[in-house]
């Protein structure tokens, strides 16, 4: 889904990149003495660096000792009595090793950034305020009663990350001397609004902006068509008995005319039409049948922002009483989100699914509006006055948000005010699903005990001992009485209203089916086919989707190391499908050089996106060319809106058909092109352009490890303690997709053998430990660059670690 | 001006050094203008000894962690990581040095 794209990729990237970019500005100085100390400055984190070979520690409310054994990649493994206690203990020692990170990401949730990095954060805070997002975690966690397994989770989980900020003392992590600021307490609504700001990432969308922007530019019927509700490739996550994708091949509805502005969010930015299948998250697995050694196997690779430190900690956690799972977690959440027990193993990608919808209300005053009409009668709004403040408790300023029966009611850029209504807005699904759901020792009692996960929606793909690999699109989707959700409705009546939500039955889902493996990678998860009622629009090119099918069908014999191959494969569907119609046209203007030379260049390509070829620049140069020109009737320069470039599924069906409207562009008056005079113009240009950047072909600027690469940025963006221009193999559409600025990508890698000792591979961009000064702040960089993966440690018992045993940790219930 | 022999400076910076340990970084202009009032002489003997305690701390730290500190820290300034050293250690000197230049100054405005 654009519109949910559009969420993730720039959700991501703005707590950094504002509110660090924002932080690179000369402002005041820290106080120096503080700073400088010897003993309790900037310079003591070089003591906490490292943890000693023994440590203790004490948590209140533990029912009994923890032993944690960190392992040889400072992996903890946690060993406990019971669940609370092992949460307890992974609260301690994810604060002890990412405490910065976790004040950052809970305040950017709850919107109160600016009492952290004063008034520079206010624009991050309004957003979320103003989404409703605190105001969602808080009455999630008002809903839930004091005994509920979720609250005391969540003080669970509290109660070990403060007693780490208490241990820390005088002695807080380097970022907050650097911004002279003290740890705050951690409460158990952090973690509510941590998954708040997530939610915000995965599943925030425009999709109503977007096609109301796009309809008046080219007319309902070919904005319909421009960014549909059925994907023009067809390579379903629901397996549909297809040996192949298939292809939409009927001619697009022309442009009709449009006298409204609006702009096409076009070349900069993670917005350039390439960049819409640079992003995204894989996951797949395969049945024993088709392995080499008759176990199961399961990838997980879910792609979010790459930053130091990483948006994931890594830990095992064992109890007395059957849990034993181990994979990664959002510091500050409670469970593994992703990983393997001894039983199975599961990964996530995200649905993309449209839960987000818009609607137009009728307010009694639009200055300041107090109520608004439905059903022809005047409802109050739930009004709330906000302040903001900063680090000093200064008020810097104060928003009044309102809130109608659908959600919160924000003022559109036209002026209209509308209520936005977001399934992560509204409270249901549990909290703990993941660590029950680890206690499950069958593929299809993990889907069953997460069922009930709602939002955000997400692809949950699972594997298990006895060879059942599964996979189920899981999370709330609203039934809307118009049966789209893609356009805007009118508020004035509650008939329009979300009228139920897809029941479990009807979920896109699949258990051992005959084919032998699943694969999903964010792209239309059911075909509509089978089933033809609405769950989003402007879906993901499944560019990523094809090739892992295309693996996986010809490889009978999968092995882990293939899996994990696969995760950096550099093969491209979508330079499968161009070039070759590129190539094609320019062989039709063989008197044109610049045609003729552009042409022998890029056949030269092998279509891989290898780190040493230098081909694939020329490539990426030509399809922004023919972005840029083939939707040139959604003009920049016309700017009264903003409007995604269409995908390249829709391209791809476009270039069945030579002599499309679509094809002429506008700005050639008394020439009409078609299909293949513009593709060979945008080849063209494409090679003038790319000259220009990285000159000559063979210069060595061509190289594609020159031109792209990862950007592994801190949390606050200091440049000195990020890791840029990181090579990567990988480009548009492959499984590894890279994006423009490189701050976008694989944040985990996992392979899992399900055999009879399971086996587990892993890794992500960066370290354990967010503390610059120690060896595990970013360590893991250069093996993730290159796509290797560690061997996972499954210990039983804190000795059983071998000659892999690291420091041990004794946690103690506090007196 | 009176000098100082190497075994008061030395002394000096091992207070200076507790001092910071214990108290923190107020012990440095604290002990500076206490010795400066009670053994009047060269205040840029006092920073000396300042920096020296300041350098013994910054010697207990351990060093791979201390030196991947500067090296990154150096990244963010776009300086080569020792180079940072200068920082605490010349902040010592003039803490010191200032505070007994003060002290100085009053004992005498005070005859």
């Amino acid at each position: 889904m654009r519109g949910g794209r559009a969420g993730a990729g720039l959700a991501a990237v703005p707590l950094p990149l504002r509110a660090g970019a924002s932080l690179l500005r000369p402002g005041p100085l820290p106080r120096l003495g503080p700073l400088l100390d010897p003993v309790r400055g900037i310079w003591s984190v070089a003591r906490e660096a490292e943890l000693p070979a023994r440590a203790t520690g004490a948590i209140p409310g533990l029912t009994a000792p923890v032993t944690v054994r960190y392992d040889d990649r400072a992996v903890p493994h946690i060993f406990a009595a019971n669940e609370l206690d092992a949460t307890r203990a992974l609260g301690y020692v994810v604060a002890r090793d990412r405490l910065f990170q976790l004040e950052l990401s809970w305040r950017a949730g709850a919107g109160r950034l600016t009492e952290l990095l004063g008034a520079r954060a206010l624009p991050i805070d309004q957003e979320s305020r103003r989404l409703g997002l605190p105001d969602a975690a808080a009455r999630r966690l008002a809903a839930l009663p004091p005994d509920s397994p979720e609250r005391r989770a969540l003080e669970a989980l509290s109660d070990g990350i403060n007693a780490r900020i208490a241990a820390a003392g005088s002695r807080p992590p380097f970022e907050y001397q650097v911004l002279g600021v003290t740890p705050a307490r951690w409460e158990p609504v952090h973690s509510l609004h941590l998954l708040g700001r997530m939610g915000w990432i995965l599943a925030l969308s425009d999709l109503e902006e977007n096609h109301a922007a796009a309809a008046r530019l080219v007319g309902e019927e070919a904005a319909d068509a421009l960014y549909p509700r059925e994907s023009p490739i067809q390579e379903p996550i629901q397996p549909n008995g297809q040996l192949a994708p298939r292809y939409d091949r009927t001619p697009l509805p022309p442009p009709a005319g449009g006298s409204a502005r609006a702009a096409r969010r076009g070349t900069s930015g993670w917005e350039d039409p390439l960049e819409q299948d640079a992003l995204g998250s894989n996951n797949w697995a395969v049945a024993p049948r088709r392995t080499a050694a008759g176990h199961a196997l399961l990838a997980g690779d879910p792609h979010l922002e790459l930053t130091l430190p990483s948006v994931w900690y890594e830990a095992h956690l064992v109890t007395a009483d059957g849990l034993d799972v181990y994979g990664v977690t959002l510091p500050g959440a409670l469970g593994i989100v992703i990983g393997f027990t001894r039983d199975l193993a599961w990964s996530l990608t995200n649905t993309e699914a449209d839960v987000y919808d818009r609607y137009a209300e009728t307010v009694d005053d639009p200055a300041q509006p107090a109520r608004y009409r439905v059903d022809g009668a005047w409802r109050d709004l739930r009004l709330a006055v906000e302040p903001y403040r900063d680090p000093a408790g200064r008020v810097v300023h104060t928003d009044t948000l309102r809130f109608s029966h659908r959600g919160p009611l924000l003022q559109a850029a036209g002026g209209e005010w509308e209520s936005h209504r977001w399934t992560m807005l509204e409270t249901g699904g549990r909290l703990t699903l993941f660590g029950r759901a680890a206690r499950a020792t069958t593929a299809a009692a993990w889907l069953d005990s997460m069922v009930e996960h709602r939002a955000p929606a997400q692809n949950m793909l699972v594997a298990d001992r006895q060879g059942t690999i599964a996979i189920r699109s899981t999370g709330r989707f609203p039934l809307r009485p118009s049966g789209r959700g893609d356009l805007r409705q009118r508020g004035d009546s509650t008939a329009v209203d979300w009228s139920g939500d897809w029941s479990p039955a009807e979920l896109p889902q699949a258990i051992a089916p005959a084919q032998g493996f699943l694969a999903s990678a964010n792209q239309q998860p059911i075909d509509p086919a089978a089933a033809p009622r609405y769950l989003g629009a402007n879906w993901y090119s499944p560019w990523r989707a094809i090739r892992i099918n295309q693996l996986l069908r010809a490889d009978s014999a999968v092995t882990p190391d293939a899996m994990r191959r696969y995760q950096t494969d550099p093969g491209s569907p979508a330079a499968d499908l161009f070039v070759p119609a590129l190539l094609t046209a320019a062989a039709k203007f063989p008197e044109r050089d610049s045609v003729v030379r552009a042409a022998r260049l890029l056949a030269e390509w092998d279509r891989r996106y290898t780190r040493e070829n230098t081909r694939a620049v020329l490539y990426e140069a030509a399809m922004r060319a023919l972005g840029d020109r083939l939707w040139d009737e959604l003009d920049p320069a016309r700017a009264d809106g903003a409007v995604d470039a269409p995908g390249w599924a829709v391209t791809a069906r476009l270039l069945n058909d030579p002599a499309s409207a679509w094809w002429d562009v506008r700005a050639t008056t008394g020439v009409r092109e078609d299909r293949d005079r513009l593709l060979a113009d945008a080849l063209a240009a494409g090679l003038q352009a790319a000259i220009a950047r990285h000159g000559a072909p063979d210069a060595g600027g061509w190289r594609w490890d020159q031109v792209r690469y990862a950007n592994i940025y801190h949390i606050l963006r200091f440049p000195g303690l990020s890791a840029l221009r990181v090579p990567v193999q990988g480009g548009q559409s492959t499984l590894n997709p890279s994006s423009g600025s490189g701050s976008f990508g694989p944040s985990w890698r996992m392979v899992v053998e399900l055999g009879p000792d399971v086996r587990g591979w892993g890794t992500y961009p960066g370290g354990q430990s967010g503390n610059p000064a120690s060896s595990r702040y970013a360590d893991r960089i250069g093996q993730w660059s290159n796509g290797e993966l560690d061997t996972l440690r499954l210990p039983r018992t804190p000795d059983g670690l071998g000659a892999q045993a690291g420091p041990v940790l004794e946690l103690e219930p506090a007196p | 001006m009176r000098g100082r022999g190497p075994f008061e400076l030395l002394l000096l910076a091992v207070l200076m050094a507790v001092g910071t340990w214990l108290g923190g970084w107020w012990a440095v202009p604290l002990l500076a203008a206490g010795w400066q009032w009670l053994r009047p002489g060269s205040a840029w003997s006092i920073g000396s000894a300042a920096l020296l305690g300041w350098g013994g701390l910054l010697m207990l730290l351990p060093p791979a962690p201390f030196g991947r500190l500067l090296e990154r820290l150096g990244g963010l300034l776009s300086l080569p990581g020792p180079v940072l050293l200068v920082l605490p250690l010349s902040y010592a000197l003039l803490l010191g040095w200032s505070a007994a230049r003060l002290t100085l100054a009053f004992r005498k405005a005070g005859g």
